[in-house]
């Protein structure tokens, strides 16, 4: 399945905002990008595969040629990847989308997305740019990341993260900020899981330490 | 290589292996932090369980590796510390295991020749508890304090529980103390082998026991009991 059949796939739709709302997919790991970019035009069937008579993108879209390297950009976009079972692992949207077709991947700018665990809302994250890749099912963010829980007791601040949608774990960088509701936690890097609660916040390695002190066994072990 | 280049440089590398072991038992600059009201952890690393094998109610927090806790009532060092979070994020309880020190701060009356006594203990568990405003250590207890009246005592029991808020320490089980003098440094006296021993760190008086100062009888060795004294 290709990233173009997956654009394809999606419903591309002048929605406008109410294109957050979830649709049902047509296949397992479907993407599906709704453009929220007042009207849209047909994609090219040619590299889409879509059914005619849907609009095509006036100034908002653009491709390059079709073959391997396909890239197709769309502003305000809100893409959604489903697990099997239909359930939404992640929506996001954004300012700018970029799709390439050969890799799978998308790249979002001025992106917010939602993280679902088992089809309900566990957090929603924002960042300048978002990568998504389709086939690993992982959520690259890059720049000013910023991530709350659904019920609001938790959130982090971090300048790049990776949230992996099978273990559900998100792994923000070295100095991450993480608040607890009033305690907060910081200089470390840390490891929140959106399926089951649990998180840690861990220090650097000791190879990275010129103390050589101990605890170097719990950093280690810190991936859980 | 002149001599004043030679000296220099001698004198840099006894600096530099002066300062040496400095570096190794600083504090971790990229250790991670937790910060709450009245309250700061360092750790190698901080975890939390999934939400479904907590415990109570609250947020629990294991702090494990280089685990410094200081706050309004002291400062612990330990391996590991586990904490329990209320609601407004105060610290509720924490209990630390594996060698634990603990410098307990406390506050004289007015007028004390010793305004901020302070106590170390060192012992294999300690517990904090909010609602009971104390800290309790156990297994080997030792103890070094001083106290409000400007002397000065060492000790060792099988627990220890400290009041924070009266400043009485209650040793319980083989307790041992010995007071030294606030001026001539030496021993008071030396209660040993006692099944239970109350000391106010903030006064330092002991129970049962006149006020310090008033040498009650240097170095009693034989087991009995404080009130005996009196």
């Amino acid at each position: 399945m290709t990233v173009a059949h997956q654009v394809a796939g999606c419903s591309a739709t002048g929605s406008g905002p109410g294109g957050r709302r979830h649709r049902r997919p047509r296949g397992p790991k479907e993407w599906r990008t709704l453009a929220r970019a007042v009207p849209l035009c047909l994609l090219p069937l040619s590299i889409l595969g879509c059914g005619g008579g849907r609009p095509e993108p006036q100034g908002s879209e653009r491709q390059e040629p079709a073959g391997a390297s396909a890239v197709v950009t769309q502003k305000n976009s809100v893409t959604t990847q489903y697990d099997a079972q239909g359930k939404p692992l992640w929506t996001a949207s954004a300012q700018r989308l970029t799709l390439r077709r050969s890799s799978k991947t998308a790249e979002m700018a001025g992106a917010t997305c939602k993280l679902y665990s088992n089809g309900a809302l566990a957090w929603s994250c924002r960042a300048a740019r978002l990568l998504a890749n389709q086939e690993t099912q992982k959520l690259t963010l890059l720049g000013g990341v910023t991530g709350r829980s659904a019920d609001g007791t938790r959130s982090f601040v971090a300048s790049s993260a990776t949230w992996d949608a099978a273990s559900g774990q998100i792994a923000a960088n070295q100095g991450a900020t993480f608040d607890l509701g009033g305690v907060k936690l910081s200089g470390g890097a840390l490891q929140v899981n959106t399926k089951d609660g649990s998180w840690s916040m861990t220090g650097q390695p000791p190879a990275a330490r010129s103390s050589g002190q101990g605890g170097s066994s719990e950093a280690r072990g810190a991936g859980q | 290589m002149t001599r004043s280049h030679r000296a220099l440089a001698t004198a840099t590398g006894l600096l530099a292996l002066t300062l040496a072991p400095l570096a190794v038992s600083a504090p971790q600059a990229d250790a991670p932090t937790m910060t709450g009201k009245g309250f700061t952890v360092t750790a190698s690393r901080f975890r939390a369980l999934p939400a479904g094998k907590a415990k109570g109610a609250g947020t629990e927090v294991q702090a494990i590796g280089n685990v410094k806790l200081v706050s309004d009532r002291g400062t612990a060092t330990a391996p590991r510390v586990d904490f329990l979070l209320a609601a407004g994020q105060r610290l509720d309880r924490a209990t630390a295991a594996g060698p634990v020190h603990f410098v307990a701060k406390l506050a004289a009356k007015k007028g004390s020749p010793n305004p901020e006594p302070t106590a170390t203990f060192s012992g294999q568990t300690f517990t904090y508890t909010r609602a009971k405003d104390q800290s309790v250590l156990s297994g080997g207890v030792q103890v070094e304090a001083r106290l409000g009246d400007g002397s000065t005592l060492t000790g060792s029991s099988d627990q220890a529980v400290l009041n924070h808020a009266t400043g009485e320490a209650r040793f319980q089980g083989h307790a041992s103390v010995t007071k030294f003098d606030a001026t001539t440094k030496a021993a008071v006296f030396t209660l040993r082998n006692l099944e239970s021993l109350t000391v106010n760190l903030k006064d330092g008086t002991i129970e049962g026991l006149p006020p310090s100062g008033s040498q009650v009888e240097a170095n009693v060795t034989t087991p009995q009991k404080p009130k005996s004294k009196g």
